[in-house]
């Protein structure tokens, strides 16, 4: 019997305010868009299943209010999260300013956890005022990849959430393959105890 | 346990008897069975099928209209049925895999079988082939059927009979036994789709539906569309026989074609076979093929065939597959290859599948190195690469599309004719002059239309939102230095592609449609998650007075389509899910879909929480958090402005204001508060002058009224409170029950309680002895001392002027009243420690006031 699914992942989705979180949510998991902003006040969340390589992996993905006055009861949603997802507003600066702070807010609240760095809105170029390069830089610095996307114009968002997928698969495996060298020694004790067990039998 | 419970209700089974044989009595000589079988009713999700009926499906006499009859046994186990229903098999008729409420333990097929204009209806089938060849048919009978407006006159007669027969029974056994027909009915049916996905129903559940839903949408991407265009435009025959000149070999190229349901439901079985057989049935009449090597890789497959007389001339053949698609087992893209040698000259044909997606032509040219660099047919002696023929032909769904041309004007053009002009945006084109892909490679004048992309069995282009350009997605091209003599004129299968080339004419793609199902269970998924809205996220309470009750409402409304459980839960470490001043009623509760709950908020300021208002260490402002039950939280904030107030000041600070409260700036009274204050007035009041206000009214007036025996009202309270707090009253207003109570709110609510809480541990260790009790007060902070004894003094002066017999209290039961507002209890860890019980505790304090209630205080 085939499973429902081979991986089952939490994202977390964290960014400032109207920088379009829920856009790039709703745009991934419903391929829908709606002009109308309404600001997140709560965390919600929605799945998706994605074949990455022959493998399903069922996505759970969650998306926080950016609201500052929020900010210390998001900090709760990132337990048990593989991977987050930080989102600016490439119209914004501030949004991209603050990126630091949310860079932090991970380090404070996760172990281990892989990231990727979101530049959306990126569909005006006239009202662009982050630059790719400068973005990229700073990406670059803080070893995170970078992805500009447009929720709107559905430009670059699944192969986002597809390559921070591919991320923690990727994590999960060498995690997975350190576990099992680590674990090599017991096995062999282990099988020695059983052989001299047969010996006694 | 409830399946046979079900099956008991509908009586023992009956003799057996072919359900066929019954059904063929009822039929008039022209109508035929195609299939039938017993299934049942489905009951409500969860409780296994239901009454029992035949299904039959019944073709009409002209051979082509289909209708599904509903047979119900006239007696239970009998061998006689009447028609309960009849549905015409329209091409709109629905027949899909219901898997709302699946149970683990049910071993049946669900069903949902609706015909256009009626009510879904959902039967339970055994699970095996006898159903699913049943099934098979009806997907076979809607995807064979006229459009849904065609008259199926023969179909009134049995209707006719069905109602005559549900007449005839007195009990309406329709009504009774009547198949659910709506899945929105009731809550407990609603309740299925979140039982199969958010409580661990089978995993299996999903499962079984893409292979069902897939199986659905085979007729979407394979055969049937596919051969109806080629019907319309050009007969079978034609296709592979279009050329005077019958052709030496063929290579015939195929993608998209292994999604049958077969393959995916049912038997496994390919469906090459039938493929292979209209092939060898169609090939140029003129000559005699011998089939050289078929090669398969799931959806892609290829056919080389040679004519006979060359045959013997052909060796070396081998035959390798790659696949390069991201969906692995379902695998779907990348390229089959069969290599051969005639005479001295070695070809390879390629047939290969490239990704799909406008923008992804990279990826295209990736799939063309990988399928370059990976196939290696090591058959062979020596191993030989693609690159390593004399001739190379590619064909196949390359997928490369028109980009950077407005659609309509690709569309006008390629009306127009202009086919080589499209073609200079074309995809493949530019990336071949780039020599990023088929580096070498030709490709004949394109003058056909593009094969891509139509609406499914029209010659319309593509009409979907997504508009997409039309583009030649299957091409042939060649490579090697003899080709272009030995194509065009000993290669005639070649040419024959070059008008039409290997012709998936529309491959709406499968990878596409697996990803659409899998959208459509996430859709579903997500659908069935607890959804609600609520009518505001912040509530506002304005200004709030100590003691007022200010209460809002929040309705939270079931917007989702399963039942909501909500709760307001703790957020970060707090052990309560709100501040001590909100009281959320009710805080946790269900609501059905489609319905609301009212949520009373209600903030009151009241003894416990004043004072850390009063000096701002707390505010009005708290953020509460609406979680749903296995699905999102909801942030509602509540804030409101706290109007500072006597009470809750400490006795202390008290004394030095001489004004009404309410003048008293936050600066002045956060200093007065502070523990070494800068600003004291010189003669500080003996106590606080509020205190002095409300006993002096009791003295007044409440001396001989059953004072403390009974409780103020609220409103006269808050009253009571605006007239300490703004003015400096000559009398208080409101009952002296009123003011009692305030008295003793005043108390309750002072920071520091009378007996400040550094002493209560010796009051409570010395509550028996009044020396030591007495000696405990002497030691108090001044302040503190003199309104112990100030009420001490008072309830003393109630006591000697209502004696009990007088219809006064008991002096233990004030001792009782005054012990829990003027001393506090200890830490909880000493309680613990010393292992004192509440009763104790207040047993302890009330004897201790008892001692200054009945003796002189001379202290």
């Amino acid at each position: 019997m085939a499973r429902e699914y081979d991986h089952l992942f939490k994202l977390l989705i964290i960014g400032d305010s109207g920088v379009g979180k829920s856009s790039l949510l709703v745009r991934f998991a419903e391929n829908m868009f709606s002009g109308n902003y309404i600001t997140t006040i709560g965390v919600d969340f929605k799945i998706r299943t994605m074949n990455i390589d022959g493998q399903k992996v069922k996505l759970q993905i969650w998306d926080t209010a950016g609201q500052e006055r929020f900010r210390t009861i998001t900090s709760t949603y990132y337990r048990g999260t593989h991977g987050v997802i930080v989102v600016y507003d490439v119209t914004n600066g501030d949004s991209f300013g603050n990126v630091k702070r949310w860079l932090h807010e991970i380090q404070q609240n996760c172990d281990v956890v892989d990231r990727i760095l979101v530049g959306n809105k990126n569909d005006s170029p006239d009202r662009k005022v982050v630059l790719t390069e400068d973005a990229q830089r700073f990406s670059d610095q803080m070893g995170i990849r970078l992805f500009e996307t447009s929720a709107k114009d559905n430009i670059n968002v699944d192969e986002m959430f597809e390559a921070i997928t591919r991320q923690v698969l990727e994590s999960k495996k060498r995690q997975k393959e350190e576990q099992s060298n680590a674990n090599n020694d017991t096995i062999n004790i282990r099988r020695q105890h059983t052989k001299s067990k047969k010996k006694c039998c | 346990m409830l399946t046979n419970a079900s099956e008991d209700a509908d009586g023992p089974e009956g003799p057996s008897m072919d359900p066929t044989t019954m059904v063929k009595k009822l039929l008039l000589s022209p109508e035929r069975i195609v299939c039938c079988l017993e299934a049942r009713l489905a009951g409500p999700p969860g409780l296994g099928p239901g009454a029992r009926r035949i299904l039959a499906l019944v073709q009409h006499a002209d051979g082509r209209q289909r209708a599904l009859f509903v047979l119900a046994h006239s007696v239970a186990g009998g061998t006689e049925v009447d028609i309960e229903t009849v549905l015409p098999v329209t091409n709109d008729f629905i027949c899909g895999i219901d898997t709302n409420g699946l149970d683990e333990s049910d071993s049946h097929l669900y069903v949902r079988l609706k015909s256009p204009g009626g009510e879904p209806v959902t039967f339970a089938f055994p699970q095996g082939d006898i159903t699913n060849s049943f099934v098979e048919q009806i997907m076979m009978s809607i995807e064979a059927a006229l459009g849904g407006d065609h008259q199926f006159g023969w179909v009134q007669q049995y209707r006719e009979r069905a109602s005559r027969a549900s007449d005839k029974e007195p009990s309406q056994p329709n009504q009774q036994t009547r198949p659910h027909t709506s899945h929105a009915q009731s809550s407990e049916l609603d309740a299925g789709p979140r039982r199969a996905f958010s409580s661990g129903a089978p995993a299996t559940t999903r499962e079984t539906q893409v292979k069902f839903e897939m199986s659905r949408k085979e007729e979407a991407y394979t055969d049937i569309h596919q051969l109806s265009r080629l019907h319309r435009t050009k007969p079978v025959s034609d296709w592979l026989a279009s050329t005077a000149e019958p052709p030496d070999i063929y290579a015939i190229g195929f993608q998209e074609l292994d999604l049958s349901k077969e393959a995916f439901l049912f038997t496994e079985s390919p469906k090459e076979d039938e493929w292979l057989t209209m092939v060898l049935t169609n090939l140029h009449p003129r000559a005699s093929y011998r089939r050289v090597r078929l090669v398969r890789l799931v959806g892609m497959m290829l056919i080389v065939l040679v004519q006979e007389r060359h045959a013997a001339y052909v060796r070396n053949v081998a035959a390798e597959c790659v696949g390069t698609g991201i969906m692995g087992k379902m695998g779907n893209k990348g390229g089959v290859a069969v290599r051969l040698e005639v005479h001295s000259t070695s070809m390879c044909f390629v047939s290969a599948h490239l990704a799909a997606h406008v923008e992804e032509y990279e990826r295209r040219n990736q799939d063309y190195a990988d399928i370059c660099h990976r196939m290696r047919f090591n058959a062979l002696v020596s191993p030989k690469a693609i690159k390593d023929h004399d001739q190379v032909f590619w064909l196949g769904d390359l997928n490369y599309r028109i980009t950077d041309v407005d659609v309509d004007k690709v569309k006008e053009m390629i009306e127009r004719g202009a086919m080589e002009k499209v073609m200079e945006a074309d995809q493949l084109r530019l990336q071949m002059a780039a020599r990023r892909v088929f580096d070498g490679f030709h490709e004949g004048t394109v003058t056909f239309r593009p094969t891509y992309k139509y609406d499914p069995g029209t010659d319309l282009w593509d009409s979907s939102e997504k508009n997409r350009a039309p583009a030649w997605c299957d091409r042939v091209l060649w490579k090697g230095e003899r080709i272009r003599q030995l194509h065009y004129t000993s290669h005639p299968s070649l040419r024959l592609s070059d008008h039409k080339p290997v012709k998936v004419i529309d491959p709406t793609k499968y990878r596409k449609i697996y990803e659409d199902i899998m959208k459509e269970l996430d859709k579903y998924e997500n659908d069935s998650l607890p959804q609600v809205s609520v009518d505001t996220t912040e509530l506002i309470f304005g200004t709030v007075h100590f003691f007022e009750t200010k209460t809002q409402t929040l309705t939270i409304t079931n917007t989702g389509k399963v039942a909501v459980q909500y709760r307001f839960i703790n957020k970060l470490n707090d052990t309560t899910y709100c501040k001590q001043w909100l009281t959320v009623d009710p805080h946790f509760s269900v609501i059905m879909p489609g319905e609301r709950c009212e949520v009373s908020l209600e903030v009151r300021v009241d003894d416990r929480t004043a004072s850390k208002l009063n000096t701002c260490q707390e505010k009005l402002y708290d953020i509460l958090v609406l979680h749903l039950e296995k699905g999102k939280d909801i942030f509602i904030t509540v804030q409101g402005d706290y109007v500072r107030s006597c009470f809750g000041v400490s006795i202390n600070a008290l004394v030095h204001i001489k004004t009404p409260f309410a003048e008293v700036p936050v600066s002045r009274l956060l200093d007065l508060e502070s523990a070494s204050p800068k600003e004291l007035t010189h003669n500080p009041y003996v106590i606080p002058k509020e205190l002095w206000f409300l006993v002096d009214q009791l003295q007044k007036q409440g001396i001989g009224k059953d004072l403390f025996g009974q409780s103020g009202l609220p409103a006269e309270i808050c009253r009571i409170r605006e007239a300490l707090d703004t003015t400096l009253p000559e009398t208080l207003p409101g009952s002296i029950h009123s003011v009692a109570e305030a008295l003793l709110l005043f108390l309750a609510s002072l920071p520091e309680p009378v007996i400040p809480n550094s002493y209560v541990v010796q009051c409570m260790e010395s509550s028996d002895n009044f020396i030591q009790s007495k000696h405990i007060v002497s030691q108090l902070p001044p302040h503190h001392k003199n309104v112990f004894t100030y009420i001490c003094t008072f309830l003393r002066e109630v006591v000697d002027k209502t004696p009990p017999d007088r219809g006064g209290l008991e002096p233990t039961t004030l001792a009782k009243i005054f012990g829990g507002v003027l001393i506090r209890n200890p830490s909880a860890a000493w309680q613990q420690r010393n292992n004192m019980s509440l009763e104790t505790l207040d047993r302890r304090k009330t004897t201790f006031v008892y001692h200054f209630l009945v003796n002189e205080i001379d202290i």
